[in-house]
């Protein structure tokens, strides 16, 4: 069993938002034990009563036992065989300020797979993250959990505080490191242990992908629209996952007119500030688009660099089909929602998607859902270390 | 566009930019005004499409027209702009200097990039407004900041503003010492060198309001009777410690005298030379190069006086950057157009302050 080292976390420079007061002498448990899938059910029920917090009540449901369950049976079926996994031990998470849950999310697996987790999180963190702290808290503190509330801690302290981060990142075996590319050079300047890993998670931009078809009812524009809302509203287009861009697939002339047509009354739902907007349409437009409405964009002969969006409105790109797609424009995407595409051009938009080094293909309107593979990464592998049992000398040896 | 600047302009139209006498820089009615100051930004907008291909961008998808009937029509660009993209309508080797300003909402610092003909242009202009209030015999000037370093080439965006004001003035005396601190001695030799001539004292808001709250606390009181205090920058730093610009003067009034003159001006790095000074009925005023308008924060249609929205400025400058007419983010009111009591003409306005803009939180705020 590994141990830790003592390092408190309840001194005037860092405050315990919830759980252990300090590091356990030992670091690491068995997975997937019942109190651990207990203990997140729990956390489950009483999330779910926040019906008014819709990035609550998704974490919620991500907790559920039958969501843990199937999470289990992924972990199980990576021990095929000779390959076992064991926990990593301490794990760093360095959560991020936009998104409220996404700490909750990642401590959830490294939990269950039997690390002790010190989550920092950040100064930004708003009233979702509050709740989501208050309610690990209370559940923490009952005796059944004592287990799981000595392997937890979640701290706060100022990022200028830089010992803490110091210190922790030179005891931790794995660091998690949420916050795009400022942060992760920010804290990749603490040198890990030499056995020590990092997992990061780097600024990425996401696209939608969108099959128009001139026969659209207004149920499905409806349908189209509220997907979008969910990608673009729940977490604001600062979220990695949500989309910057609408690539349409089909007929230029009739995309170009239903844009010029119905665009206009559709965006007002996404809720883009005005001014914030004003600055996007100036700098697409500068860059060679064609406003179409107070936050869209029609970019037609060139496709600009995701990474210089400014996060307040839509680019819009149209094409035939997937194949007409510049890659290179594309290089390095996270998530691809799509919507009203089947199946050949599916495969298209995989083989795209893996071109262009995109993380993820989902469904529009399921951009933002957190997966146990995310941003490229297998957390369950990420966060644990695989080893050998039985190796075959041993079998064949009699 | 025409290198040559020549003064004494009675209204004339045309290509190059020619000075306007010296009282028609607040003597131009809204008529004359607006045929005179039109016809050069359409010129300017024209000039902008032909040489910066971005800004010929914007115009055309934006659907901006490129010939504005009235000043309210002459397209504008958002002042965020000159943060997101380098924007110049001049070869990048005729560049003489780039000017930057952080602002204070968004990450990232604005560059504007001047020629030699545009920063003699901006000095030009801004030297005849300036002079309007100081008059054209130079003033022993009291320069309330750091002595500049000598050889230094760190010089922060402040020191760099006061000193390059120092033009107004002969006999410069520094009022603070290398350490920050105001340097009493330094001052009352000034003083009393100087007692008997026209002055001029110029710093930043915020540290004219240091000196005059030191000098208050160590009984260094004087009788100026021809001095003119000239002071810029924000009020923010100012309302925090509950100091108004009333305040502010009576303080200054108590301690130097009552017949001081005192007059804040505004401008910014972006339209560098046309500046808004404060008159004596404490409107900021817009000289005839430049213009204000104010927008509506939502929908930026053009707002009626006495309605406050985000300004909008106007500047018939800006020739090697497409900077002639932006919006800003700061908030506004105007009071009314060539009926100010001080007897000057062109609108009259307040800033309140500026627009709170909700960030886009991003993933990299830890």
């Amino acid at each position: 069993m590994k141990s830790g080292a003592v390092v408190m976390f309840n001194s005037a420079d860092i405050n315990l938002l919830a759980g252990f007061e300090q590091l356990p002498n030992s670091l690491t448990s068995k997975a997937f034990t019942a109190d651990k899938i207990e203990f997140l059910s729990e956390i489950s029920k009483r999330l779910l009563t926040h019906k008014d917090r819709p990035n609550v009540v998704a974490l919620a449901y991500w907790l559920r036992k039958s969501n843990v369950a199937s999470i289990e049976r992924e972990y199980t079926a990576k021990q095929k065989g000779a390959a076992k996994l064991e926990p990593a031990g301490l794990v760093f998470q360095i959560a991020p300020g936009n998104v409220d849950a996404l700490f909750a999310y990642y401590w959830s697996l490294s939990m269950l797979q039997g690390n002790t987790t010190v989550t920092r999180l950040s100064a930004e963190r708003g009233e979702d993250a509050e709740l989501i702290l208050n309610c690990l808290q209370t559940v923490l503190d009952e005796e059944r959990f004592s287990s799981i509330k000595g392997q937890s801690s979640f701290v706060y302290y100022d990022h200028e505080k830089t010992e803490y981060t110091q210190t922790l990142s030179l005891q931790c075996d794995r660091r998690v490191i949420w916050g795009g590319n400022k942060t992760i050079e920010r804290i990749q300047r603490y040198p890990l242990k030499s056995s020590g890993k990092d997992i990061v998670f780097p600024d990425r931009q996401s696209i939608a992908v969108v099959r128009y078809d001139t026969t659209w009812t207004d149920e499905i524009k409806d349908r189209l629209s509220k997907a979008l809302k969910t990608d673009i509203t729940s977490l604001g287009q600062g979220a990695c996952a949500a989309p910057l861009a609408i690539v349409w697939l089909g007929k230029v002339a009739e995309i170009s007119a239903f844009l010029e047509r119905e665009w206009a009354k559709i965006e007002p739902r996404f809720g883009f500030d005005q001014v914030n907007s004003l600055v996007f349409l100036h700098q697409s437009c500068a860059l060679g688009g064609k406003r179409i409405s107070a936050s869209s964009v029609i970019l037609e002969n060139n496709t600009p660099i995701l990474s210089t969006h400014t996060r307040s409105g839509l680019w819009h790109f149209i094409y035939q089909n997937i194949e007409d797609l510049d890659v290179e424009s594309f290089s390095g995407i996270q998530t691809i929602g799509v919507f009203n595409i089947d199946n050949i051009e599916y495969k298209n938009l995989e083989e795209f998607r893996s071109a262009c080094f995109g993380k993820h293909l989902t469904r529009l309107g399921r951009m933002l859902n957190f997966n146990v593979q995310w941003d490229g990464i297998d957390s369950l592998s990420a966060l644990s270390v695989s080893y050998f049992t039985r190796p075959k000398w041993l079998q064949t040896a009699k | 566009m025409e290198n040559s600047i020549t003064k004494g302009c009675r209204v004339k139209m045309g290509d190059q930019l020619t000075l306007l006498a010296d009282d028609e820089v607040f003597g131009l009615n809204a008529k004359l005004k607006s045929e005179w100051l039109l016809s050069r930004l359409n010129d300017l907008t024209r000039h902008h499409v032909e040489n910066c291909q971005p800004y010929a961008n914007l115009l055309k998808g934006m659907g901006y027209a490129q010939v504005a009937g009235s000043l309210g029509e002459v397209p504008f660009v958002h002042t965020r702009l000159f943060k997101l993209l380098e924007l110049m309508s001049i070869d990048r080797n005729a560049v003489f200097k780039t000017l930057q300003s952080s602002g204070t909402t968004s990450s990232g610092k604005s560059k504007i990039f001047l020629d030699a003909h545009t920063a003699r242009l901006q000095m030009k202009v801004l030297t005849q407004i300036l002079q309007h209030f100081t008059g054209r015999q130079r003033r022993a000037m009291l320069i309330v900041d750091l002595p500049p370093v000598q050889g230094g080439e760190t010089l922060s965006a402040r020191n760099a503003g006061s000193n390059g004001l120092a033009f107004l003035g002969r006999n410069h005396c520094y009022a603070m010492n290398t350490d920050g601190e105001i340097d009493l001695d330094a001052v009352k030799s000034f003083f009393s060198s100087h007692r008997h001539e026209p002055i001029l004292i110029f710093g930043f808001t915020f540290m004219l309001w240091q000196f005059v709250t030191t000098c208050r606390d160590n009984n260094l009181k004087e009788s100026l009777n021809d001095a003119v205090f000239l002071h810029s920058g924000g009020w923010k730093k100012m309302l925090a410690q509950q100091v108004d610009n009333e305040t502010f003067k009576m303080a200054v009034r108590t301690q130097f005298g009552a017949d001081i003159k005192i007059h804040n001006f505004y401008g910014m790095a972006e339209q560098t030379g046309t500046v808004f000074v404060e008159c004596e009925k404490s409107y900021l005023h817009a000289p005839a190069y430049a213009h204000i308008i104010v927008r509506d924060e939502q929908t930026f249609s053009e707002l009626d006086e006495n309605q406050q929205g985000l300004i909008q400025v106007l500047s018939a400058l800006p020739e090697s950057y497409p900077g002639h007419s932006i919006l800003t983010e700061d908030l506004g009111t105007i009071y009314g157009e060539d009926d100010c009591l001080c007897g000057r003409k062109g609108r009259y306005f307040n800033v309140m302050g500026r627009q709170v803009v909700s960030e886009v939180r991003g993933c990299s705020d830890v």
